[in-house]
């Protein structure tokens, strides 16, 4: 299918078009992607317009892509279990490995406690909207600084929050912490510091008093370690970059981009631009290094609000800032086309989580602040795939995430909980009810099991199993003895040939999970070389949308 | 190939050179170092081989070719370029530096802000407005708005708003106006005219005064006014084509005060009772407003007084909730001269323009010596910040209090138009409306009003 109104032509000219089935390669899945290849010479800097990507997304970019009838497709950095590799983008933290809730409290700082104190003041927030400072602990590292500016605890909050969460998702992000600290510990530096004029007492004064305080009476802020590497502009989500040999898949067909799109409904991270990103330069001993890219700045995550029109607030994550497709067919419907967001109301954790909420979530018609282009190209099979990882929160960890939070109000932090729990549930039971939420397939004494992400989410409670498999591919159907439930796996013997590893046979096997008097999911399918009696090896899992068989 | 890319190589053949992306990575390394390895390989994540090729995507190369003017406009006339002028007048910050040469002060308190094709319509013109937030008192606003269009066109509005309270507002204005462009239809009383086409005329005014207002809560109102107003009439052309009020009306019949022009003080109360909640969004509610000016008229004149007064209620409901809000108005206006008074002719009720009931009626085409309508309107929100109203409305100018009423004589206005959703003057509006003869003439579509662009409300 395709994106907009190409489609219908598009479906047309389908029609009576398919591929054949290509079967997977004896190999191991490719869980590292190596674009971390040093390249002797750095990539420049990358300047992102803020003003032009909003006009150019909002308007200029969706008008030319109604001319290129550009067909749906599927990410391109999606290796055989239908996951995505390890890269300069992207690490498989929760997604392949258990965490424990203090592993993700710490998320992406080196250690759980505060840098020393004093924190000389080195010179002001050099970019962005809101006023901050850099500053400099007496172990030499260097902090954004930044605070609540016109709701307290809000944006500091889910700075922290959201950084840990993304990081547990898998995205490289920068170590972001709520700090309170006492007007002494923050030191102002008598000369330039790297060249920068450090501000006045007058200024970092005026900051401070803007800034919100703890219940102890010292004041709030947070603190975002600087990166690792040197800073090359933020990465965008369409094209490459020429000038890095590494990026040769478009960005806005990487499935950690696409798939961000959901992971940013769960948290309202309404912000996802090019600005907010930023690739960094990890030069070698040798002088020679790669770029890392990082998600940076997640702040505006759960309640961001504009004081200045509550109403574009409730807005946010329902419609784009400038909605076209939205105000066309409200002026066409005579406002008949409803909007639920224009009379949300504020929830019970007031301006701290605004108007984040569970009931009017849509977790596929999600929007992020204007149209993002490796979202509007994110398949059903890159939600999906977010989903799955999502679905692996746990309530202690989503906890331990909230904790760094540090919000004073406990009803807060249950308010989000909350909310979390419920916006996870609406997305897991949109994505993990169509394409199968079997996943990690293994093979141990001559059964094939498979993790039921809907069972270990809490999802559901009761799943059948229904089995098929068939030797070849295309293949003959060859009878199974069914599938049984092991906690939140499903098993099933395998079927078998007579194989060898000189002459491999060949399995595709079904695996379809089904909840009592709800859903039926389309298959797990499963594709195994036999090597031997009772010798197989998994080389790849397909997640089709329907029943028909493989072939 | 992606189809955007493979349409983007066609666009860049056609054109024989393709405009490269403004803020395009530059390449930078002080010590030189050796030529970066070719790009790599894409990998082969799933051991697959690359299905066959999309035989609908070679199948969409017809539309592509048959629409790829319209591509070749939108993207390399319309976002390459605009893209390269934006992203360099940032990359450059010429946005913050004009930020800061126009808005200054302390606080960001004083600015100073050009206009252009504002003032007067599209007529040509430029200006300048000017702002200074806490002069002499926190919550004192001082505003100047100058502009011109050549010698016909000047204009020099100075506005001081001051709120000694949350409920309270103290205003003094002061203006100077002198323009060519203004219309006069027909003044229909006590019946309606003889066909008549708009006349042209031009008018010289200064005007002062003072404005009192005390929201005790919500949107209701109390508020009082003194003034002064010297008005004198032009009757030239202000476009060849023009007929002006003395070539229409004749030297005989010319509308009352337009030979002499006027002067007035004026002294007016108004009040608003409004039941809706203060919102964003439209909301239902009663609104019952009410004003009264007396004006002691003198020069032009002398020995005049006359009263404009005026009323509506209006009947609203958001029945389907959301801000999509069914509504009612009903308006009376008048002016009642006191004993045998003259009445400048722009004192008398309008139908139409930016301030009449109606708005399918161009500004100055109908006026009279009372009038009434009946307005139903539909207003439902766009998106956070716009609103569309449709409105369907009932009404006309008639004589003194009403005397010639006859539904028979009502003109029907219907259109549609769209606004930002903010208290006070709108910043834009776009708006398409009809105004009809009266029903016993027809009804025919006599009045077409589009407006289009910023509403003066500086």
């Amino acid at each position: 299918m395709t994106r907009g109104w190409p489609a219908i032509l598009s479906l047309a000219l389908l029609a009576g078009c398919a591929s054949a089935p290509a079967r997977f390669a004896l190999r191991d899945a490719m869980w590292v992607d190596d674009d971390r290849r040093p390249f002797p010479r750095r990539p420049g800097e990358l300047y992102n317009p803020p003003q032009w990507d909003r006009i150019d997304h909002t308007l200029f970019r969706p008008l030319s892509e109604l001319f290129t009838y550009e067909l749906d497709r599927e990410a391109i950095n999606v290796n055989a279990l239908d996951e995505v590799p390890d890269s300069s983008w992207f690490t498989n933290r929760l997604g392949r490995a258990p965490m424990s809730p203090q592993r993700l409290a710490q998320g992406a700082c080196r250690d759980a406690g505060e840098p020393p104190r004093p924190w000389t003041v080195v010179r002001a927030k050099p970019a962005g909207t809101s006023p901050g400072l850099v500053v400099r602990a007496a172990d030499d590292r260097t902090f954004l600084f930044k605070i609540d500016f016109d709701l307290p605890e809000r944006g500091t909050a889910a700075d922290a929050i959201a950084t840990r969460l993304f990081w547990a998702a898998g995205y490289h992000t920068p170590c972001n912490r709520v700090v309170r600290f006492a007007r002494d510990d923050l030191a102002l530096a008598t000369e330039p510091i790297d060249g920068h004029d450090p501000p006045g007492e007058d200024a970092v004064q005026r900051l401070l008093d803007a800034a919100g305080r703890a219940p102890d009476g010292r004041y709030r802020g947070s603190l975002s370690e600087y990166i690792e590497g040197q800073p090359l502009g933020g990465w965008r989500y369409s094209g490459t970059r020429d000038d890095d040999p590494n990026d040769v898949v478009p960005h806005e067909h990487r499935r950690e981009v696409r798939g961000m799109v959901v992971l940013s409904a769960w948290l309202n991270h309404i912000d996802a631009r090019a600005e907010n990103n930023q690739d960094a330069w990890i030069e070698g001993d040798d002088g020679q290094g790669y770029l890392r890219h990082y998600v940076l700045d997640v702040g505006d995550s759960f309640g961001q609000q504009l004081p200045s029109s509550p109403l574009l607030s409730q807005s946010f994550g329902h419609a784009f800032y400038v909605d076209v497709q939205h105000i066309t067919e409200n002026f066409l419907s005579l406002g008949l086309a409803e909007r639920p967001y224009f009379d949300a109301p504020r929830g019970p954790a007031g301006d701290v989580l605004g108007f984040y909420d569970i009931a009017r979530f849509d977790a596929e018609g999600w929007h992020n602040g204007y149209p993002n282009p490796a979202f509007d190209r994110a398949t059903e099979r890159d939600r999906a795939w977010m989903a799955r990882i999502i679905a692996r929160f746990t309530e202690a960890q989503l906890r331990a995430a909230i904790a760094a939070g540090d919000l004073s109000r406990p009803e807060v932090s249950e308010e989000l909980l909350r909310i979390l729990l419920g916006r996870r549930e609406r997305i897991l039971e949109r994505y993990l009810t169509r394409l199968s939420p079997l996943t990690e397939p293994t093979v141990r004494g001559g059964s094939l099991c498979l993790t039921d992400l809907a069972l270990r989410s809490g999802l559901r409670a009761e799943r059948r199993y229904y089995t098929r498999a068939f030797e070849g591919l295309p293949g003959e159907r060859r009878p199974t003895r069914g599938a049984r439930r092991y906690g939140d796996r499903a098993c099933m013997p395998l079927p078998a040939a007579e194989a060898s590893p000189e002459a491999p046979a060949y399995w595709v096997v079904d695996v379809v999970a089904e909840t009592p008097g709800r859903e039926r999911t389309a298959p797990a399918r499963v594709h195994l070389y036999q090597l031997g009696p009772g010798a197989y090896r998994v080389v790849g899992l397909e997640r089709p949308d329907g029943f028909d068989p493989p072939g | 190939m992606s189809a955007r890319l493979t349409a983007a190589l066609l666009a860049a053949a056609l054109l024989a050179a393709s405009p490269a992306r403004a803020d395009g990575p530059s390449e930078s390394s002080p010590e030189n170092p050796p030529e970066n390895p070719p790009a790599r390989e894409v990998p082969d994540y799933d051991g697959r081989p690359e299905p066959d090729a999309d035989p609908a995507d070679a199948a969409l190369w017809v539309p592509r070719i048959l629409t790829g003017p319209l591509y070749l406009i939108s993207e390399y006339l319309l976002r390459a370029p605009l893209g390269f002028v934006v992203t360099e007048l940032e990359r450059s910050r010429v946005f913050e530096f004009l930020f800061d040469v126009f808005v200054f002060g302390p606080d960001r308190n004083i600015g100073v802000l050009p206009t252009a094709f504002f003032d007067f319509g599209l007529a040509p013109s430029a200006g300048v407005f000017m702002f200074w937030n806490g002069f002499l008192a926190d919550q004192n606003q001082l505003t100047l708005h100058a502009a011109t269009g050549g010698l016909e066109f000047l204009m020099l509005t100075v506005r001081d708003r001051w709120r000694p309270s949350e409920e309270t507002t103290v205003a003094a204005r002061f203006q100077l106006l002198t323009r060519p462009d203004q219309q006069l239809g027909r003044i229909e009383s006590p019946l309606p005219a003889a066909q008549r086409p708009t006349a042209r005329y031009g008018v010289e005014q200064i005007e002062g005064g003072i404005d009192v207002s005390w929201r005790p809560w919500g949107r209701n109102l109390i508020g009082a006014s003194a003034g002064y107003r010297g008005v004198a009439f032009l009757d030239r052309r202000w476009r060849e084509e023009d007929r002006t009020v003395r070539e229409i009306y004749g030297p005989d019949a010319l509308p009352d005060a337009y030979a002499t022009g006027f002067s007035s003080l004026d002294l007016g109360v108004r009040f608003v009772i409004d039941s809706r909640p203060e919102s964003e969004l439209s909301q239902g509610g009663v609104r019952v407003e009410g004003h009264a000016i007396e004006h002691i008229g003198f020069g032009g004149v002398p020995d005049s007084s006359w009263v404009s007064w005026g009323a509506s209620a209006a009947a609203a409901t958001d029945v389907l909730g959301r801000g999509r809000v069914f509504g009612l108005t009903a308006t009376v206006r008048g002016v009642s001269p006191v004993g045998e008074a003259i009445v400048p002719f722009v004192d008398l009720p309008e139908l139409g323009g930016v301030d009449g009931p109606l708005p399918g009626f161009q500004p100055g085409l109908v006026r009279g010596r009372s009038l009434a309508a009946l307005v139903f309107h539909y207003t439902w929100p766009l998106h956070a910040f716009l609103d569309s109203v449709l409105h369907y409305g009932l009404g006309n100018v008639f004589g003194d209090t009403f005397t010639d009423f006859d539904v028979e004589l009502a003109r029907m206005s219907f259109g549609l138009s769209i606004a930002p959703r903010f208290e006070g003057t709108h910043l834009f509006e776009l708006g398409l409306a009809f105004g009809t003869r009266p029903f016993r003439d027809g009804a025919n579509i006599e009045s077409v009003r589009f407006v289009v662009g910023a509403r003066n409300g500086l």
